[in-house]
């Protein structure tokens, strides 16, 4: 098992305080700028020095701050595809695979780097230098190159890795993967775990499924980028229905069950923009449509983005924006069960 | 009347086996304050910095006095150290800005590919940061070949005889200062490594 604690004083008074484990498979870091997620590869592969904690990598300790241990990078075992500057620009992406690959006897290294080269279907660069291959390319020969060093743990700091790519590494490497990624659709379509890291500590992790769906705080929901964060207040608990009672600032509307709230708390509530509904004219028999003023439209490649008064946005199809319109009345309807309460 | 070469042999030597040296000590010098922390490492930063700020004039009566009352007095060895001594200074700097140049990525990934420190260097730091380093030798070199101050004292120290560069022969000696110059530019042009 791969696991870290890691305390670390960032500059600008952040300071980076997080626990987690890598099982096998593809883990990933999501976060803001800033967050920390590359200095945790960094300690992880020993390149900067935690204040405190400990790092083990496939159970063995390759840091301890209390113990004063620390094995240098290149005893660690763990790969690493840089954010930039992947590739040595002075050698051949074949001379990249073999530098990583030069403890095995000349027969084997040949061997082992062609294999490298037709798995990532590098075979028509192989002789070409970094500045003559797209990112692409350079991006595909840093993780092969990596993974012919047979690391314990590969650390991908690397925002432009695609599914594609990460389904080839899972099929070369079947250890632990602890992936940088900025894309929420990556994190869904090929990570087993999803980390969420803020400001140098992590809000939730989970399954990324269970975390898109189910965001456990306010901090959690703004790392995922959900615009309708709000506070309101319980006018009315159910949980016989399993329903409660919201109150904005204007408006009311009926939401799931909030445990561990009574009456007339103040609590956060979040919903996905296309999980809101929008609904033409006036309302008709909708308990849950409230009427809203339209402020602004920023059309997006299959959605439109719509942002009612009060800060709501929804997020409709372009064939149901185009059919609508030309409308002046509209209606946001809140989805009960797609509401979460925070 | 035939000229006698030897100074300008004297004076190429004295100036390549102390760039050379100052070469070889000023990369290991900038490799070491890059990559390790320890403690003096502010110290030593000074340290080498320290023939930089005194005159030629100084540096040279302190080799003087370092060389009195040794048996063999003035040789191009003790001028080449001399040398070698004065253009350290410049070398670390030209070393340093080098490394500083590369990407740490490149490192990191050496070593995590299970590079000790020795190879990263050798393989990747060293290919790709030659080319600004030996543009600084090679004006070292330039600098050495035409430097007067250092040497005379250490050849003062020696006594009368000695085999400086001659008056007449030294546009031979500018000649090949500015070759280093040439060479130094050309090196320097270049994008670094890539």
């Amino acid at each position: 098992m791969t696991s870290a604690r890691i305390g670390k004083r960032i500059a600008g008074g952040i300071s980076l305080d997080v626990e987690f484990s890598v099982p096998p498979g593809v883990t990933a870091l999501f976060g803001p700028s800033g967050a920390g997620k590359t200095l945790i590869l960094e300690a992880l592969a020993g390149f900067a020095r935690p204040d405190s904690g400990r790092i083990l990598v496939d159970d063995a300790l390759s840091f301890d701050a209390a113990a004063r241990v620390s094995v240098p990078p290149h005893r660690r075992g763990c790969g690493y595809v840089a954010q930039r500057d992947g590739l040595f620009p002075h050698m051949t992406v074949r001379q990249n695979l073999a530098f990583a690959a030069n403890r095995s006897p000349r027969v084997e290294r040949t061997r082992r780097v062609a294999e490298a080269l037709e798995r990532f279907q590098l075979g028509d660069v192989a002789a070409k230098r970094p500045r003559e291959i797209g990112p692409v390319e350079k991006l595909r020969g840093a993780v092969a190159r990596a993974l012919l060093a047979a690391p314990k743990l590969l650390l991908i700091d690397e925002r432009g890795c695609g599914e594609a790519l990460l389904r080839t590494v899972r099929e070369a490497f079947p250890g632990p993967i602890l992936l940088v990624t900025n894309d929420l659709d990556l994190c869904c379509a090929a990570a087993d775990r999803l980390i969420l890291l803020q400001a140098g500590r992590i809000v939730q992790s989970g399954a990324p499924r269970g975390v898109l769906d189910r965001p456990e705080s306010v901090d959690a929901a703004r790392v995922l980028g959900i615009p309708n964060v709000f506070e309101c207040s319980t006018a009315a608990l159910d949980p016989g229905r399993n329903s409660s009672r919201l109150e904005f600032s204007g408006f009311a509307i009926n939401g799931p069950y909030a445990p561990g709230h009574f009456r007339g708390d103040r609590v956060w509530v979040t919903v996905w923009p296309e999980d809101l509904r929008v609904h033409a004219g006036e309302a008709e028999g909708r308990n849950n449509a409230v009427p809203m003023e339209l402020v602004r439209v920023s059309r997006g490649v299959r959605a439109v983005r719509m942002e009612f008064a009060g800060g709501i946005f929804v997020d409709v199809p372009n064939e149901e924006y185009e059919e609508k319109k030309d409308n002046k009345n509209w209606q946001v309807e809140f989805v009960a069960e797609k509401v979460r309460v925070l | 009347m035939t000229a006698d070469w030897s100074p300008v042999w004297m004076s190429l030597r004295v100036g390549g086996v102390g760039a050379a040296g100052a070469l070889a000590a000023g990369v290991w010098l900038a490799w070491v304050l890059i990559t390790r922390e320890f403690r003096g490492r502010r110290a030593l930063e000074a340290a080498a910095e320290i023939p930089a700020v005194l005159p030629p004039l100084v540096l040279g009566t302190y080799f003087a006095f370092a060389l009195a009352g040794r048996a063999e007095g003035f040789t191009w060895r003790a001028a080449a150290v001399a040398a070698a001594v004065a253009a350290l200074p410049a070398m670390v700097r030209a070393a340093r800005t080098a490394f500083d140049g590369i990407p740490r990525d490149y490192g990191n990934a050496a070593r995590s590919l299970g590079a000790p420190g020795w190879r990263v260097f050798w393989r990747v730091t060293a290919p790709l940061a030659y080319r600004p380093i030996l543009a600084a030798a090679s004006l070292a070199f330039a600098r050495l070949a035409a430097e007067y101050a250092v040497t005379v004292l250490v050849a003062a120290q020696a006594g009368a005889r000695s085999t400086l560069l001659a008056g007449p022969l030294l546009p031979s000696v500018g000649m090949a200062a500015l070759a280093a110059l040439i060479v130094a530019n050309r090196l320097g042009r270049r994008e670094i490594g890539v």
